[in-house]
């Protein structure tokens, strides 16, 4: 059977909605883009990065059900145990947003109505109150259903069991307000009918990327619901590729390695190596020291920890840690909020190295040369400064002179450390965006044979990888991620690669074993108790 | 916590990025084994085995109590730890953590002040701690209860959270600025608002901060 019908009903019953309603931050495009849409019938069951990950390690479940569904043939079953030390969870990421108008539908069930339950869309800093992290938020509690705005839980209405409810959802992402409407079967009225609700956490520009569905967090739930229909839509235009393999958009090896950082604008800020780098003078080191944060400081800023909130510490100690924030940001693809962040930083230490690298390396990131070389310009570096040759060599392979690039990096390295670390990342990945797949397997078996450290090993066994992987040569990427794998200590990656490895193949069933050992599975299993009160769509 | 795959963290990964927000560090915790009966459970403890203890389930608590009534402050100590590592609520261990919420004893004292939050949701906890943080002479404990009342107060009822940011708002207009700086801290790592509030503005900036966050008090305190 299509799921054509099943979710065009569910996108029209979002856009209807909307209409309808008059949200506060009406769709500015004729036609939203659907960045998320699942109705958990046919191929759209594979868990991945780019459909969902399903988390069931201890009693609770999350399976497909074909008993209670609202639409089509199959809805989601996520039930909790209690005293598990764990709760089981439908989980999934889609393109971030920040601005603009974002629309979520879905259809829910509750079959034990007294029994807690979340459900959530967050940012980049997930399920914490704080901007960026948690947006929206519905949960239960004593039979009632509340959602979280403003940082406080306020009460919806009481739940009833073996009842489908419809959400509907316009998140004004700029304002940091959502409209929220929530329809029960048989009604014509709305039972929520809510306009202009602070967000979650009450931020306005608070990003946008994840969702979640899960019991409780308090391992005391029993709870089993239902979910169908899930859809999440833009105003903003968004064209997701087609599927290149099951549960991906981007094979594994092309999302997570290096091949597409530079065309994406995803690029690691550039390391810090003294306080100086980030304006901190030796007074300000000792004055840190002596009130014992200059350690919590040096960890936040190096990703060790998470960065400290804006309360705390000196307006210097908040600018750098902005910068840590915008490092994040330039990572994920977000470079005009990463160069904001960074004006930011460089505002409160003016002159600093480091933020004025960042800033140069945000403008590489967004395409603007000019920008980029005015910054780049005003550096007060040393020119021997291995991260100023690999600047001017990321702005040169950005303008497409990929020679001047190559030779910006030659020699440099003869000292070892993290300098030859640096400019033999950077070679690398030149060689990998120029496509030589060759060179750049060959330069990382170079540097893999030079590793002393484990970790470092398995990246460089990793890159080698990756560089056999797009040459598509089969066998020396899996014998180079098998034995990458032997010194890696978190292994979901490479898993992922290996999968990549087994789809190419065509051996789907190993493909799906390797990926679901890090995305899990979604499947049907027994009918559940509480499947037994059958009920479909009139 | 676990990561949904590469560079993607599930909704467990909020606990991990609300650590580390203030100098907080967490008892240290060791590696597993198993055993019942007092002297096992002593054995765990000294080994810091929390997992064990946890294996044994809640009738450990009691025993747990009764070692504590029992043993030097070190040895307390590593109770402590471990009440806080399985963060299981037992009126026995509070009643025995209670009892050193005053010692003269720095680590064991901290130690307390970070377990009974873990072991308790009553409202003499939260009070007690709102106690430190806003008048004890140490600055040292001032800050580490503000860290217990940020992380672990973690079987409060919702009117014990009203009861919580309460309190903590009264703080936002201490006189001294570091209690102002530890009340604010610890209401953004609750709620991720400040709404405006900086421990080192003038007096009128502040109180209308203040104003914002009493009015949200009382819709909070609507909506129990």
């Amino acid at each position: 059977m299509s799921r054509r019908p099943r979710l065009l009903a569910a996108m029209v019953a979002v856009l209807l909605a909307a209409t309808l309603a008059a949200p506060s931050a009406p769709p500015k495009a004729a036609t939203p883009s659907i960045l998320v849409s699942f109705s958990f019938d046919d191929e759209q069951v594979e868990t991945g990065p780019d459909t969902f990950t399903v988390f069931q390690h201890a009693k609770g479940t999350v399976r497909l059900s074909n008993a209670l569904r609202w639409s089509g043939l199959q809805s989601v079953e996520i039930h909790d145990e209690p005293a598990d030390h764990d709760f089981p969870e439908l989980f999934g990421t889609f393109p971030l947003r920040r601005a603009g108008w974002l629309g979520v539908h879905f259809a829910l069930l509750v079959a034990t109505p007294d029994e807690p339950f979340n459900v959530a869309l967050a940012g980049p800093d997930r399920f914490v109150l704080r901007r960026d992290g948690l947006a929206f938020w519905l949960q239960s509690r004593d039979g009632f259903l509340f959602h979280v705005s403003d940082s406080i839980p306020k009460r919806l209405f009481r739940l009833r069991a073996f009842t489908w409810y419809f959400v509907d959802l316009d998140v004004d992402l700029d304002g940091g307000r959502y409209d929220l409407r929530i329809g029960e079967e048989g009604s014509p009225q709305p039972l929520v009918d809510l306009r202009a609700q602070p967000n979650a956490a009450n931020q306005r520009g608070s990003a946008v990327e994840a969702f979640s569905f899960i019991g409780d967090l308090d391992d005391r739930s029993r709870v089993t619901y239902y979910v169908d229909d899930f859809v999440v839509m833009t105003d903003r235009a968004a064209r997701l590729p087609p599927f290149a393999a099951p549960g991906r958009r981007r094979l594994f090896a092309e999302s997570l390695g290096d091949l597409h950082r530079l065309e994406d604008g995803r690029l690691a800020c550039l390391p810090l190596q003294a306080p100086a780098d980030l304006g901190l003078t030796v007074a300000d080191v000792e004055r840190l020291r002596a009130g014992g944060r200059l350690q919590p400081l040096l960890d936040a800023l190096s990703g060790a920890t998470p960065a400290t909130p804006e309360a705390l510490g000196s307006p210097l100690e908040r600018a750098l840690l902005r910068w840590r924030e915008g490092c994040r940001a330039l990572e994920r693809g977000e470079a005009a909020h990463a160069r904001e962040l960074f004006q930011q930083a460089a505002e409160a230490a003016p002159g600093a190295p480091l933020l004025g690298m960042s800033q140069a390396l945000a403008e590489i990131a967004l395409g603007r040369p000019a920008e980029a070389a005015e910054q780049l310009g005003r550096l007060p570096v040393d020119p021997q400064d291995p991260r100023r040759a690999v600047l001017e060599a990321l702005l040169l392979a950005r303008t497409g002179d990929w020679g001047a690039a190559e030779a910006k990096l030659a020699g440099g390295d003869a000292g070892g450390g993290l300098p030859a670390a640096l400019l033999a990342s950077a070679r690398y990945n030149l060689f990998l965006w120029q496509g030589r797949f060759t060179e750049a397997r060959a330069s990382a078996e170079t540097e893999r044979s030079r590793a002393g450290a484990p970790a470092d090993r398995a990246l460089w066994g990793q890159r080698a990888g990756d560089a056999a992987f797009l040459a598509r040569d089969l066998d020396a990427a899996e014998s180079l991620y098998q034995a990458a794998l032997q010194d890696a200590t978190a292994k979901e990656a490479l898993l992922c690669r290996l999968a990549d490895v087994r789809f190419l193949r065509g051996d789907l069933a190993g493909e799906r074993a390797l990926r679901e050992r890090v995305y899990g599975s979604l499947r049907p299993l027994q009918p559940p108790q509480s499947d037994a009160n059958p009920r479909r769509r009139q | 916590m676990r990561i949904a795959g590469p560079g993607k963290a599930s909704f467990r990964i909020g606990g991990l990025v609300a650590v580390g927000l203030l100098l907080c560090s967490l008892p240290p915790t060791l590696l597993a084994q198993e055993a019942p009966s007092e002297p096992a459970v002593a054995a765990l403890v000294a080994k810091g085995d929390w997992d064990g203890l946890r294996r044994l389930g809640r009738g450990v608590l009691p025993v747990m109590a009764r070692l504590y009534s029992q043993k030097d402050v070190q040895r307390r100590a590593a109770l402590a730890d471990g009440f806080y590592a399985l963060g299981w609520e037992s009126p026995e261990a509070k009643q025995a953590l209670t009892r050193d919420l005053q010692t003269a004893d720095a680590r064991l004292r901290i130690s307390v002040q970070y377990a009974l939050g873990r072991v308790s949701g009553e409202a003499d906890v939260v009070d007690a701690l709102l106690r430190t943080m806003r008048s004890d002479p140490s600055p040292l404990f001032r800050d580490k209860a503000a860290c217990a009342l940020s992380y672990d107060q973690t079987h409060l009822s919702e009117a014990g959270k009203v009861r919580l940011y309460a309190g903590l708002i009264a703080a936002l207009e201490d006189d001294d600025i570091q209690v102002r700086a530890f009340a604010i801290q610890t209401l953004q790592i609750h709620t991720g608002q400040t709404k405006g509030f900086r421990a080192f503005l003038p007096p009128e900036r502040r109180a209308r901060a203040v104003l914002e966050w009493q009015k949200w008090l009382a819709e909070y305190r609507a909506q129990l």
